[in-house]
């Protein structure tokens, strides 16, 4: 990690305060060791979780003598599993993410999220996808790892058109067991094809957070002069009268809000709008406090 | 179209002004790199269309107020008759110049007569095509085509000067279509300026149709244009010398004339009525009250036995050509009839009939049938049975013949229910009183086959009187017999003053002076009133050889009536005609300016253009609500 993208992307103050708080996926992850996370699978914690009549195959040194001297029959006690998580950081390198700071945005969410997942012994990858270049980073738990994943942020420049929809479709077949997949884009794309990726994604059980970028002048569409809008991903334009076209701007970009959230409802995803002009801080609190109450 | 200051008309490429800024402000738009181009995308692909239409209403409303506002400071001339100088020049142009009396009536505050604006309106229009069209005048009193070479000497021609006639319309259409189709003009375009007056127009004329018909059966594409002034000019008062007797008195003779006073305003008004006889004027102070009125002016005539003139003024007003009415009067004459009847009782009435008192120094002689007949000095003939030579003769010579029936055709009962009224021999008394020839009662009666002049009808259509012109008289045919056998005509209520208005007529050809209306008198004559002029074409008195004749405007001239557009529209049917009606005549009209519409068309322009901004920002604003 460059000391220039490290002071960049992370505020140490904003670390410090946010470290009191727990990254915790909402449904049980499949890790490899032991974490903080629940497990699908019973394990060794000291947690119980039930007990279980013997069946032949079961390992001897979990039978309850208790149990046995008191019932003479054979049960095994069983304990809760915690395991690690591995958090899948999904970051849109489009074009559009170039307007106003919504990149600069997504990278401090996606580097202040992945220090803290590997703060608390999580693995942290990342996939970069823009239109020329996808940059994937496999989930790692070592801390020099973050290094790996800091760079290639700063590496990441938004330029083209989007390949969101293909790379969320790559990850839901490439991550094997259940992971975090957190996705920080302005999703500027078919509704409907990113709902597909989404529910591709539940499909595969994996947690899917989902950081929806805007900027406030994209919601507004306030402008008082005829302009030429040209396009961030593929340079076309289009010249329009902003006070002319406001009311049916307004009225798209509303369908399309409000199918998305729709969407993420039906399908369980963490669905968040977030403006650019937002607190990151706030913003990340508000969604680590949210899981913890789950 | 024509404009005041046509040097203003330079600034038109102003109008480009809003489409330069438009296109300035299309490169000067402000490029903004944009990401949620789906959105955008979605809003135009709605929009577009409509945005763009309005786009270019508003573009096209900044043109347009810019135009107008240019053409409103040139001043435009529209709508008259400068504005149909428009379109590629036709290769004759035919003037025709309506010169009656009633055309000289001037406009109050510019002094300026019909007759002359409408010579100078035809001169304006006629500008644009000097030099590609020929110019040809006919004028309505002589109706004889003379091509123009500078319409700006137009007004000084003598034959666009004022006149006492009447004008005959469709003969002037028939005089323009004559030299139309004489010359085989080309593209032919006749301009008629017209005050449109009924009686000269005489729109329930047959010959309107027969102008109609050659109108359309022309080869030339020829179009009439028509401007009507109609301007209605209140101050104004019209004089005539309807009746000229001289009559004897206990002191000698005197003359009485019946003076009629027309005008267009009611109410009462004081007129000096100045009478001019032999160089001495008199006063006559005559209370005008309604709009039309008849005078009964005496003059002392004394022993004076011979003929003489005169005329009667009246003050200057808003048409002098009608402020003068001439007259004449015969000599202390005697009229001689002479009665040649079979039947005795038929003779002796109308013997009676012809000179009913010795007081009007009449007689009347009864010539049995085949009798050799001396009529140098007779004024009427009566006639009985088959007409002969010597009657046609006589006729053809100035005299009338009254001819009756000498045979027997139809017997019945038989009513004469329609006979003409206004004037000849059975006409309305001066007091307004009908001859009461509805209760003659006729019980034989022969069939009238002569061609002629039905005076007079019966119930069932067949004539009672009819008169036939013949050379300078006329014969007047009478279907029955003054004999109770025949008819109640003896009784002499209507056969009286029926042969004595027809003795009258008879009499002019042996008077030395005679009363005629402009128009009917034609030759040599030298003017004795004090105005010059031609005797066919200006009211005066004239000595033509030894005769003294008094010649007056038409009496139609002094009729106020006017035809309306839709009139003037039925009388022209299909032809190819257009019409400019000027119902003022002061200088305004002749400019006829319409930068007013103009500016109200740039308002409504601009107003356009408001309200094609303004919805969307209330929109606007009430989503950002």
């Amino acid at each position: 990690m460059t000391p220039h993208s490290q002071r960049e992307f992370l505020d140490p103050g904003v670390l410090a305060r946010l470290s009191r708080l727990e990254l915790q996926s909402r449904w049980p992850m499949e890790g490899n060791i032991a974490g903080r996370h629940k497990s699908p699978h019973r394990g060794a914690s000291v947690e119980f979780a039930e007990y279980r009549k013997y069946v032949p195959g079961d390992d001897p040194r979990f039978l309850d003598w208790r149990v046995y001297a008191r019932r003479d029959r054979f049960y095994l006690k069983e304990f809760e599993a915690d395991t690690n998580l591995r958090c899948y950081l999904v970051l849109d390198a489009s074009g559009s993410m170039a307007y106003a700071n919504k990149f600069l945005l997504a990278r401090k969410l996606a580097a202040t999220l992945g220090y803290l997942a590997m703060q608390q012994g999580d693995a942290v990858g990342l996939m970069c996808c823009g239109a020329s270049m996808t940059t994937d980073i496999a989930p790692r738990r070592k801390p020099a790892h973050l290094k790996n994943i800091f760079d290639a942020m700063a590496a990441a420049k938004p330029a083209g058109e989007t390949g969101l929809v293909s790379a969320l479709h790559a990850v839901a077949e490439k991550i094997r067991r259940r992971a975090l997949v957190a996705v920080f884009s302005d999703l500027f794309h078919d509704p409907e094809e990113l709902l597909h990726c989404f529910r591709h994604l539940r499909f595969r059980k994996h947690d899917l957070a989902i950081f929806h970028l805007l900027d406030r002048t994209e919601v507004d569409f306030k402008f008082d002069r005829p302009i030429r809008f040209v396009d961030m991903e593929d340079q076309s334009t289009i010249v329009a009268e902003p006070g002319v076209i406001y009311p049916r701007y307004r009225e798209a970009l509303d369908t399309y809000l409000d199918k998305l959230r729709r969407g993420c409802t039906e399908f369980k995803v963490d669905y968040r709008l977030v403006m650019a002009d937002e607190d990151y801080e706030k913003v990340l609190a508000d969604f680590l406090l949210a899981r913890m109450r789950t | 179209m024509s404009f005041l200051q046509p040097f203003i008309l330079w600034a038109l490429p102003l109008m480009a002004i809003p489409i330069i800024v438009h296109l300035l402000n299309r490169m000067r738009y402000r490029t903004m790199p944009w990401a949620a181009m789906m959105f955008l995308r979605m809003a135009t692909r709605q929009s577009t269309r409509q945005a763009k239409l309005r786009e270019w209403l508003i573009l096209a409303c900044r043109v347009l107020a810019i135009a107008a506002l240019i053409f409103a400071i040139a001043r435009p001339l529209v709508g008259g008759w400068l504005g149909w100088a428009i379109g590629a020049a036709p290769d004759t142009i035919i003037l025709l110049l309506d010169r009656s009396a009633s055309m000289d009536v001037q406009d109050p505050t510019t002094h300026l007569s019909k007759r002359l604006l409408a010579i100078r309106r035809l001169s304006e229009a006629g500008k644009e095509y000097v030099g590609s069209s020929r110019f040809v005048l006919i004028e309505s009193a002589l109706r004889k085509p003379q091509e123009v070479a500078s319409l700006a000497a137009l007004e000084t021609l003598s034959t666009t000067a004022p006149t006492d006639s009447a004008a005959d319309i469709p003969a002037l259409l028939d005089a323009a279509l004559d030299y139309v189709v004489a010359n085989q003009c080309g593209r032919t375009e006749v301009w008629l300026a017209s005050d449109l007056q009924q009686s000269n127009w005489q729109p329930e004329s047959r010959r309107w149709e027969a102008v109609r018909t050659r109108f359309g059966s022309l080869q030339q594409d020829v179009r009439v244009r028509l401007l009507a002034l109609t301007e209605v000019v209140t101050d104004n008062v019209a004089v005539a010398v309807r009746d000229v007797q001289r009559r004897r008195t206990a002191r000698g003779y005197e003359l009485a004339m019946t003076v009629e006073l027309s005008r267009n305003k009611t109410g009462t008004q004081a007129l000096p009525l100045a009478v001019v006889h032999e160089g001495a004027r008199s006063l006559v102070n005559v209370q005008l009250e309604g709009q039309r009125q008849s005078v009964q002016v005496a003059l002392d005539l004394g022993q004076r036995k011979t003929e003489g003139w005169g005329w009667i003024e009246l003050p200057a007003d808003a048409n002098p050509r009608d402020n003068s009415a001439f007259f004449s009067y015969p000599e202390d004459l005697h009229l001689k009839s002479v009665i040649v009847a079979e039947n005795d009782v038929a003779r002796r009435v109308l013997r009676i009939a012809s000179a009913p008192t010795p007081a009007l120094n009449l007689s009347s002689d009864t010539v049995a049938p085949g009798s050799p007949l001396k009529l140098d000095d007779v004024a009427m003939l009566v006639w009985q049975g088959a007409v002969t030579n010597v009657v046609r003769n006589f006729a053809e010579t100035g005299g009338t013949v009254v001819v009756f029936p000498g045979s027997k055709s139809e017997d019945g009962k038989f009513r004469v229910t329609t006979w003409r009224r206004t004037d000849g021999p059975l006409a309305n008394a001066k007091d307004g009183r009908i001859l009461p020839l509805g209760e003659v009662a006729v019980t034989r009666r022969e069939a009238l086959l002569t061609p002629g002049t039905v005076l007079a009808s019966f119930e069932d259509g067949k004539p009672f009187l009819v008169k036939q012109p013949v050379g300078k008289g006329a014969i007047y045919w009478c279907a029955t017999l003054p004999v109770r056998e025949w008819s109640s005509l003896d009784d002499g209520t209507v056969l009286v003053p029926m042969l004595q208005r027809i003795l009258q007529e008879g009499g002019r050809r042996l008077s030395k002076a005679d009363n005629n209306e402009v128009g009917s008198v034609v030759g040599q004559a030298s003017c004795l009133s004090g105005r010059q002029g031609r005797v066919s074409t200006d009211a005066g008195v004239y000595q033509i050889g030894t005769k003294i004749v008094a010649v007056n405007r038409p009496a139609a001239e002094d009729e106020p009536d006017v035809l309306d557009e839709a009139a003037v529209r039925t009388a022209f049917g299909p032809v190819s005609f257009r019409m400019f009606t000027d119902k003022g005549g002061g200088s305004a009209a002749l400019q006829s300016e319409i930068w007013r519409w103009f500016m109200v068309a740039m308002l409504i322009f601009l107003t356009s253009e408001a309200v094609l901004s303004l919805p969307k920002r209330a929109k606007e604003r009430q989503w950002a609500s």
